[in-house]
């Protein structure tokens, strides 16, 4: 499956359990605007540390990363 | 019902297609201003620069990052720079050059700030750039470790003791510009002076965060600028009215005998103690058990309600100058959990917590346990970071008590900090975090009162006074379930 449906289905799970709707766009903003809190942004570090074994410890952590299906994507193929 | 539920006592104005519109003309924005104005009259005596400094940056939105850095020097300055509470134990005469050298030292302390940074980020391998925010929380440590050892009558220490309040003052802004070093977001080093200490609003925690968060949230067309203004008035008027029902129940609770012998007419009063001396009388011993519950509550609703309108009156400010930021406090009587009235209760004091302490253990420890490293992490931010931003921001104490007294006196809220992380901790993994899943009696009677009961018996122990012991807290706690010892 294409990496970047893999994550949109994961991300329109995330925002069903914050009763959420599974309708955004690519650059929508999902956690600076309320949509998802850091709690949801850790179960996509988990997300992406095991599907795409991303390691964030030496990188540095910017939650900005995790805003939106774009950035997430700049941040698996830099 | 439904009609009830949904009925709102400010209007959501930024809503409405009409009003955003009107807000975007001349005199849609001068009325706003004047209503931005009126209300924060209440609340500041420094309302009009404030309102001076708004109007500028409502007019000329496309040089809002360099007004906003003017207007937060201008309000540091009028406000005779920051409080850097001198140590009460150096001699006062040599308090009095301080006011003049009190931007020297803040611009050291801000060159200081900024080799700091070319360093970390010219030198991306070196050692000290990999972990930059605990290297500077180390340094500062250490520093503040020397100049407890200097004698605290010369001059010498006096300029230190400056250097480090101001150097403290600022601790938490530069870590976020260092969080923020990668962010494609972060303005230059210069602008994002402006975003320490923003001039709508004071507090050690950064609101709202850094500057790259900051930059997301500006408003970038007039549409989105009238929204952000709009929703900044009805903050600001949901504020006054959340302050007026607070002095209201101050005066009911407590009576404000020492203001006037009544508020708004009201002159009936309870006499309840404040939970400081309740605390303070033998740990509750000479008021009977229902005070030292009516102590407890009253002192825990009081308190919400004004930190409440604190960080409403600091959030719609910075709604007001263009940036759409959320609100600090949020329906924390909602809350579906511990965890979830932790982030409702001090949004940005739990960022603040967050960003510089759970984000980097939960990257690094206990990979492979994902429920310790969840639990590990949360306990690193609630429990160690709390206790170690009250710590750093208690620097008059540690100058005049000296490092360790200053440590040991902050035991008991150490305590505090143990039981929230773990607290939230626990929460975090087993509880239900939405409201949706729960029957009606569950969400609104059994949830409400265990998750408010746990945070307002837990406020007995948020204390530093370090003329009560643990034991006296727990003293005070068991006699309100009637327990007596002795």
């Amino acid at each position: 499956m294409d990496n970047r449906i893999k994550i949109k289905i994961f991300l329109q799970e995330l925002l069903a359990d914050y009763d959420a709707g599974p309708d955004f766009g690519d650059d929508d903003s999902l956690v600076t605007s309320g949509l998802l809190d850091s709690q949801a942004v850790l179960r996509m570090v988990v997300f992406l540390e095991e599907e795409y074994g991303l390691d964030l410890a030496e990188r540095g952590f910017d939650q900005n990363d995790f805003d939106s299906l774009t950035n997430i994507m700049r941040l698996i193929s830099p | 019902m439904v009609r009830l539920a949904a009925f709102r006592l400010i209007p959501a104005l930024d809503t409405y297609p009409k009003v955003v519109d009107f807000a975007q003309k001349l005199p849609g924005k001068i009325l706003l201003l004047a209503l931005f104005s009126a209300g924060i009259s209440f609340r500041t005596d420094n309302w009009l620069p404030l309102s001076a400094f708004l109007a500028v940056m409502t007019f000329l939105p496309q040089c809002r990052p360099v007004l906003l850095t003017i207007a937060t020097f201008g309000s540091l300055y009028l406000a005779n720079w920051p409080n850097v509470e001198i140590p009460w134990s150096i001699p006062q005469q040599q308090n009095s050059p301080v006011i003049f050298f009190k931007p020297l030292i803040l611009a050291a302390a801000l060159v200081f700030f900024a080799v700091y940074y070319a360093v970390v980020t010219k030198n991306r391998d070196g050692w000290f750039a990999k972990r930059p925010i605990r290297n500077l929380l180390v340094f500062y440590l250490l520093l503040l470790l020397t100049a407890t050892n200097l004698p605290l009558s010369s001059p010498q220490a006096l300029y230190l003791w400056t250097f480090l309040a101001v150097i403290g003052k600022y601790l938490w802004f530069f870590n976020y510009t260092l969080i923020d070093r990668h962010a494609k977001e972060t303005p230059h080093l210069v602008l994002q002076a402006g975003y320490y200490f923003p001039f709508w609003g004071w507090s050690t925690t950064p609101f709202p965060k850094g500057a790259a968060y900051l930059r997301k949230i500006e408003a970038k067309s007039p549409a989105q600028l009238a929204v952000s203004q709009l929703k900044a008035i009805k903050l600001l008027y949901w504020a006054l009215l959340l302050s007026l029902l607070e002095r209201v129940l101050r005066q009911i609770f407590y009576g404000s005998a020492d203001v006037s012998p009544a508020f708004l007419g009201i002159s009936f009063f309870l006499g309840i103690p404040t939970l400081e001396a309740v605390l303070h009388a033998a740990a509750g011993h000479s008021y009977p058990w229902h005070m030292n519950w009516l102590a407890l509550i009253a002192n825990f609703v009081v308190r919400l309600l004004w930190f409440s309108v604190w960080g409403h009156v600091i959030i719609a400010g910075c709604r007001m100058a263009g940036y759409n930021a959320l609100r600090n406090t949020y329906k924390p009587l909602q809350s579906a959990s511990i965890a979830d009235f932790w982030n409702r209760f001090y949004y940005y004091f739990k960022e603040l917590l967050v960003d510089n302490f759970f984000y980097p253990t939960f990257l690094r420890y206990f990979k492979k346990w994902p429920k310790l490293r969840l639990f590990f992490a949360t306990l690193a931010a609630a429990g160690f970071g709390n206790l170690l931003f009250h710590f750093l921001r208690d620097i008059g104490a540690i100058a005049g008590k000296g490092f360790w007294q200053t440590l040991w006196s902050f035991r008991v809220y150490a305590f505090y900090g143990l039981v929230l992380g773990t607290a939230i901790g626990l929460s975090q993994l087993y509880e239900k975090k939405r409201t949706k899943d729960m029957s009606w009696f569950r969400k609104n009677i059994i949830t409400p009162v265990y998750v408010v009961g746990f945070y307002c018996l837990l406020s007995i122990f948020d204390s530093s006074d370090d003329k009560l012991t643990l034991t006296d807290h727990f003293i005070f706690l068991c006699k309100l379930f009637n327990i007596h010892f002795s």
